[in-house]
């Protein structure tokens, strides 16, 4: 994909947007089609985005501008929304929670990362 | 002391904040209001010295049948509660000034340890964004929902909202001057608030593991000095020795087999199911999202939750790379958002599930009340840091308005909380009805009478409740729903709830369904209940009470009138009433004494058929004239006497006059008299192996009677509360009666098969029935004694050393 990228002039910078912009859709995905979490799904996710970070060398600072985003998707729902809808997780967790969980991943990839640098 | 408090220079705003927090609490409530209720309910506010009298000098429950368990943890508090009672004489005062205290304590110890953590990073002009990150991240903490929702129906481990940061805090100053004074000060503070620090409430699990583990890798990870150990051991030394009077005997419960402290921490098929299923009905209702957005669930404020995450997004994307202190925090926060939401991903639910098999883990089934408190402490911290962070990198004017509309936000945030709002939300499932009570001086006047009641049979309430609650009823439109209070305020062992009456919860309520009053009259006596304690205010009922906590009876008795009318058909003579609140006798025909010596033995079949396991088949309408019945399981019988058939009725003629003496709860002196046959004697307190009969050997003692029953052949002294005197220990050399003469009698109580050879061939003796793991409690008491005087005079002595040389 990067000899790709490359080949077609495209800056690092742009490549990692276009290797970061799946990860968020990905995310978005899972959050809004289905109406349980599953480890199927957020296991495969996470690996594919420690595989990015070692890949497009990505930095502690992009997850958490992730985070930033994952975030504002989490605030936006959960201020638009009754606070019943926050009471329980049964039938289904509400998108705003889905986030949350995936808020916590990122910032502990972004912690590990940050050591790391 | 004033080292403690010694921070940075501009100190005015934290005490001006601390007056307006210390003040607040006196503005949730008008002077004669009281808020006790709840699980555990507060009365020990209410009247400190009555509740250590019944409650925890003894290692009995006061109510119902009398089970063992520990509760002396509570005196030391008690002892400070006594003291502000002293100085104020009002129950107002002393609830509003605890209130003051958390949110005093919380915020100045969160505070001081954001200011002591950052305090190295801090160059001088970074002092202002030092301080301001102290207080934000203090008032962040003190506002917060772990200690907000948990001021309404407050529990007695509540105090930890202010307990934890202040401990920690102390042992923070310890380990970073190597004083010892911070520890000492701060063992203190846990020996006042015994009951935040006994082995088996999980706030100390919840809290310290994590802080100890935190403070210890700070100390050595990120200041690299060493840890003291030589004091560490010193420290842990003397805690264990103060903290033995409580220790000592929940170490006994929890290794009685049987009690339900063992049974939760070591009984496999009770750790899955009050374990892992309640964790699974829990777990449902538990978000990641609330360990992120603090709130009082009120949609109009719901936008102000975004400031800590947001803040703590920005102080990641702030902080240089490998900054141990900050990162060491984030790795706690993480840890204290899976241990509160335990919802962070399938794989960690499991992992989380199995936790619950490791032995006392199970205390943590209703894991987000627990470690709500943990995870806002983390936060505040973390979000302390990230304030620091952002405000060291922006121009003073700036902080200073940002810091200000941070903590306008907060404030609105908060605004159900600080206004006092929490505390006066209504009970759950009535029109209104308000948990803070304007006490009626009718029911403080049965509280006094009672409590001046000669005779030491039980007490039956009515209205009877669900969970062991009582309802009683303010002179406002409030009412208190807690443990019984005539119970802990007055010493007297009542039935208030349906599930105190175990074994015969289900018994009761199907011979009321049934209207058997014979049945009914009959199950009394068996409890030893000799009055009945009626509130014939309809408030106390459907009236404010449609369902919860009343449920249970209301289904057999739906209103007001009905109850009446069961109430007039049971009762026997009126004693006294004031107001609605009415005291009768019960039924004397039926009265059984708390000690008594059957005329017949009926065996019962063994097998266990209720939904506890526990058999209620005994339990006939058998007709016979004299109550003096024991029902005796047929396979134990068969030990004792040669013929044993179920429902057999074995007849004794021969019996002994007793005449007993209650010395304490614990301990009971018997008189026999003319004992010349075997004979069963019958204490109707719950069946526990550690109830031991003495032989004194000595002659026996000539009480004075005040009550007499069956014709004199049981007689009832005047009674006693003496907790220590010379005679406490006066069963330490004496051999009991062997535990294979003792068994279970009527279901629930004690019976005692005594021959005359176990009296020597004596016909008149003296008996002294004793709980012995009351001894454990004189044992831990006497050694926390003794560790304070020691602890005392090291220090007296160091003073002293330090002044002359």
């Amino acid at each position: 994909m990067s000899g790709a990228i490359q080949k077609q002039g495209l800056s690092p910078r742009v490549g990692r947007f276009l290797a970061l912009s799946p990860i968020i859709l990905l995310i978005l995905g899972d959050a809004l089609f289905f109406q349980q979490n599953s480890d199927w799904r957020t296991f495969p996710i996470l690996i594919f985005y420690i595989f990015l970070i070692i890949r497009y060398k990505i930095t502690a600072t992009t997850t958490f501008l992730i985070c930033l985003v994952l975030f504002l998707f989490m605030y936006v729902h959960y201020i638009f929304s009754d606070p019943k809808v926050f009471a329980t997780q049964y039938p289904f967790a509400p998108f705003g929670e889905k986030m949350a969980e995936w808020l916590y991943l990122f910032l502990v990839i972004g912690v590990i990362q940050k050591w790391r640098e | 002391m004033k080292k403690l408090f010694r921070f940075s220079k501009p100190k005015i705003p934290v005490y001006f904040i601390c007056i307006v927090l210390f003040i607040l609490p006196f503005f949730w409530l008008r002077p004669g209001e009281l808020e006790l209720g709840g699980d555990s309910s507060r009365l020990y506010m209410y009247d400190p010295d009555s509740f250590m009298q019944a409650d925890s000098l003894y290692s009995i429950q006061p109510d119902g049948t009398g089970v063992l368990r520990s509760d002396q943890a509570m005196l030391p508090f008690l002892f400070l509660l006594k003291l502000f009672y002293f100085v104020f004489h009002s129950s107002y005062i002393v609830i509003c000034l605890l209130n003051s205290l958390k949110l005093v304590g919380a915020f100045l110890f969160m505070y001081l340890i954001v200011v002591e953590i950052l305090k190295k990073h801090a160059q001088d002009y970074k002092i202002l964004p030092l301080e301001i990150a102290g207080i934000l991240a203090g008032l962040f903490y003190t506002f917060s929902p772990s200690v907000g929702e948990s001021m309404q129906f407050s529990l007695i481990v509540s105090n930890q909202v202010f307990l934890n940061p202040m401990v920690f805090y102390l042992l923070l100053r310890f380990l970073v001057s190597q004083k010892s004074k911070y520890l000492w000060f701060a063992i203190l503070t846990t020996l006042i608030f015994s009951p935040n620090f006994t082995l088996v409430v999980p706030s100390l699990y919840a809290f310290f593991p994590l802080a100890l583990i935190f403070l210890g890798l700070y100390i050595t990870f990120c200041l690299g000095k060493p840890l003291p150990l030589r004091k560490i051991f010193g420290g842990i030394i003397l805690f264990l020795g103060l903290h033995a009077f409580h220790l000592i005997p929940t170490i006994m419960l929890i290794f009685d087999p049987g009690n339900i402290l063992n049974t939760r921490i070591f009984d496999r098929s009770s750790i899955q199911n009050v374990g892992v299923d309640y964790f699974s009905s829990v777990v449902l209702h538990s978000m990641v999202t609330k360990s992120f957005f603090y709130s009082y669930s009120i949609p109009q404020t719901q936008w102000t939750t975004f400031i800590a995450p947001l803040s703590i997004i920005l102080g990641f994307l702030i902080i240089r790379a490998r900054e141990k202190t900050f990162t060491l925090i984030a790795l706690f926060f993480f840890i204290t958002i899976f241990l509160h939401s335990a919802n962070i991903t399938h794989l960690g639910n499991d992992v989380y599930k199995m936790m619950f098999y490791i032995p006392g883990f199970s205390m943590f089934r209703n894991f987000p009340g627990w470690f709500m408190y943990v995870q806002a402490f983390f936060y505040a911290l973390l979000l302390g840091y990230a304030f620091f962070l952002i405000f060291s990198k922006l121009k003073k004017r700036i902080v200073y308005i940002s810091s200000i509309v941070i903590m306008g936000i907060f404030i609105l945030n908060s605004w159900k909380f600080i206004s006092g709002q929490i505390l006066r939300q209504p009970h759950r499932g009535t029109d209104n009805v308000s948990t803070i009570i304007q006490m009626d001086p009718a029911y403080e006047k049965i509280l006094s009478y009672l409590r001046n009641l000669p005779a030491d049979g039980r007490i039956f309430d009515f209205p009877l409740t669900e969970f062991g609650y009582q309802v009683v009823p303010g002179l406002n439109r409030g009412a208190y729903i807690g443990p019984s209070p005539i119970a802990y305020l007055t010493g007297r062992s009542d039935f208030a709830g349906n599930p105190i009456l175990d074994p015969f919860s289900v018994t009761l309520l199907n011979l009321i369904k049934e209207k058997n009053i014979d049945g009914i009259k009959r199950l009394f006596g068996l409890l030893n209940v000799k009055y009945i304690f009626y509130n014939s205010d309809p408030r106390a009922y459907e009236e404010y009470f449609p369902q919860v906590p009343n449920t249970v009876l209301l289904k057999v008795l739906p209103d007001s009138a009905s109850l009446a009318n069961l109430v007039d058909k049971i009762i026997g003579e009126k004693i006294v009433n004031f107001g609605t609140y009415y005291i009768y006798y019960a039924d004397k025909n039926y009265y059984l004494p708390h000690f008594y010596v059957p005329t017949s033995v009926i065996p019962y079949d063994g097998k266990k058929i209720d939904h506890l396991g526990l058999n209620t088949s005994f339990f006939v309408d058998t007709k016979i004239a004299d109550p003096r019945i024991g029902y005796i399981d047929s396979q134990v019988c068969t030990q004792v006497l040669s013929s044993c058939r179920e429902g057999e009725v074995i007849l004794i003629s021969d019996i002994p006059t007793i005449t007993y003496q209650k010395i304490n709860p614990t301990k009971y002196k018997v008189i026999v008299s003319n004992a010349n046959a075997p004979f069963f004697l019958i204490f109707s307190d719950k069946f526990h192996t550690s109830w031991k009969v003495y032989m004194t050997n000595q002659e026996a003692e000539k009480l004075k009677i005040q009550g007499r029953y069956f014709d004199g052949r049981i007689q009832e002294s005047y009674h006693e509360n003496i907790f220590l005197d010379n005679k406490t220990f006066e069963t330490r050399n004496m051999k009991s009666l062997p535990e294979t003469q003792h068994f279970t009698v009527n279901g629930y109580a004690n019976a005692w098969y005594i021959t005359p050879g176990d009296s020597g061939g004596e016909s008149n003796y003296e008996l002294i029935v004793e709980m012995t793991q009351q001894r454990a409690a004189y044992f831990g008491l006497g050694i926390s004694i003794v560790s304070f005087v020691i602890f005392a005079l090291v220090l007296i002595v160091r003073r002293v050393y330090n002044i002359l040389i």
